[in-house]
């Protein structure tokens, strides 16, 4: 018989041999009613413990030719790991969500620009570590001015 | 001399039955008035004469009339307070009615001229109008025009009402399944969402769905349906399956025929992208026959793997939680 132990370390080691990434969805994802208002949610992939992953959120925009910052609170969705990102964020301007997240020393990173029903997956952006300015930068100039 | 007589105190003071003040006051009158004076002799008369007569046995029918009279006081004290209890009764019954009809279980409702609530039983119908009607403190349901509509329940666990015809908006705040809405078709139950809801007498009609899920069940069967997608209601039938409302033209004809009669898989299956997998996950368990759900089943996973922990057999012999598993990871793609 499998000793437990071993269970464990080899789905851990399973879990860390798949690239730690996060991915989005429309709020029906997160299977809560908490979050159905929610713009979009998002999950880890490739964490082997994402109740204890760390992320940040920010809403980064571009307001009248002004850039604006803002915090983003993220509410918990029904499963370990996947949280909602409720609008907190001023209706005018262009705006993309700043994801930075970190699985013990890996580190994931999305730029997603949130959409009418869910978020955009063509015009968001994933990558390894937190965005850079230049890449914030470069991903609100994309997007048609309002 | 007081201007008031004292008749009311004299047998009393003859028999020596006065206070001290009172009997003051009385010889204090006497002693001026001798009206009360020759009043107070007759009493006196009264009372020595009382004491010389015989005592004799009363006859019976003293005793009956007396008993009668005892009887009728009592029959009378009784109707009296029947009647007063009665009258208690009334205004219980009442207080009880008012406030039925103000704070007993009711909705709020808003917009229709002269309709302020509804309660338990009773129907609403908008006419060339429209109402808001408050559920609770769990949201509101705008009833348009030309609708008629009835509330079943107003209680802390269940909130119920009939779409007996027209259209609703149903936005909930509340944990699941406290809300239900039934038509001829079937019963909508929240699930947490925001939704449309229209119907005609028979049932016909569709649930497009908002924010959230919602549940549309008749006879055992459920279709399941999150935001962005909807679902066809039909009069005597189980519920259609749901799409998303961007799935392409030639889907939902094919889906249409599907429901219709069970024709038209292989187009439905040819016609589906990623994000139709909502109504191919409904079609595992709607398949006429083994092959067929084999056949959706392979389409499903040319979308994508199953999830860990959910196995082929499982999917296949319609595991509830394998397939509840599957459905949950399939909408991180939609």
């Amino acid at each position: 018989m499998v000793k437990p132990a071993v269970l464990l370390a080899l789905l851990g080691w399973t879990a860390a041999a798949e690239p730690f990434s996060l991915q989005i969805a429309s709020a029906v994802a997160g299977q809560s009613a908490n979050v159905k208002s929610a713009a979009f949610v998002f999950r880890s992939q490739g964490c082997a413990e994402p109740e204890k992953m760390d992320v940040i959120a920010k809403a980064e925009g571009r307001v009248n030719g002004e850039r604006r910052t803002v915090p983003l609170q993220l509410r918990p969705a029904a499963s370990a790991g996947a949280f909602a990102v409720i609008r907190q964020w001023p209706p005018e301007g262009v705006w993309v969500i700043n994801l930075a997240a970190k699985c013990g020393s890996s580190t994931a990173g999305a730029l997603v620009v949130p959409g009418e029903g869910g978020p955009n997956r063509g015009a968001s952006k994933f990558m390894a570590q937190a965005a850079t300015e230049k890449e914030i930068e470069a991903a609100l100039r994309s997007l048609p001015a309002k | 001399m007081e201007d008031t007589h004292i008749s009311e105190l004299l047998a009393a003071y003859a028999d020596g039955e006065l206070g001290v003040e009172e009997r003051a006051r009385a010889e204090a009158h006497l002693a001026e008035c001798s009206e009360c004076r020759t009043e107070l002799d007759a009493v006196r008369l009264g009372i020595e004469a009382v004491g010389v007569l015989p005592l004799v046995a009363a006859p019976d029918l003293i005793w009956k009339s007396i008993d009668a009279e005892l009887a009728r006081r009592q029959r009378r004290q009784f109707t009296t307070r029947a009647l007063a209890i009665a009258a208690g009764l009334l205004v219980v019954a009442a207080g009880v009615w008012q406030w039925q009809r103000t704070a007993g279980p009711h909705w709020e409702v808003a917009g229709l001229p002269g309709v302020e609530r509804v309660r338990a039983g009773e129907w609403m119908d908008t006419g060339s109008g429209a109402a808001r009607v408050t559920i609770g403190t769990i949201g509101a349901v705008d009833v348009r025009s030309n609708s008629r509509v009835r509330m079943l329940a107003a209680k802390a666990g269940e909130q119920r009402l009939t779409l007996d015809r027209g259209e609703i908006h149903a936005k909930i705040t509340a944990p699941p399944r406290l809300f239900f809405v039934e038509t001829g078709a079937g019963t909508a139950i929240d699930l947490g969402c925001e939704y449309d809801l229209a119907c005609d007498r028979e049932g016909n009609g569709y649930l497009r769905v908002l924010q959230g899920w919602v549940s549309y069940e008749r006879d055992g069967r459920e279709s399941l349906v999150p935001a962005g997608a909807s679902c066809r209601t039909r009069a005597g039938r189980v519920p259609d399956t749901p799409s998303f409302d961007d799935a392409t033209a030639a889907f939902k004809v094919a889906l249409e025929g599907f429901d219709a009669n069970g024709q038209r898989l292989e187009a439905l299956l040819s016609a589906a992208r990623s994000k139709d997998t909502l109504t191919l996950w409904h079609l595992l368990s709607r398949a006429a026959n083994d092959a067929d759900r084999l056949r959706v089943f392979t389409r499903m996973l040319s979308f994508g793997p199953l999830p860990s922990g959910v196995s082929r057999e499982a999917v296949l012999s319609l595991d509830k939680e394998a397939l509840r598993k599957w459905r949950e990871e399939l909408a991180w793609t939609w």
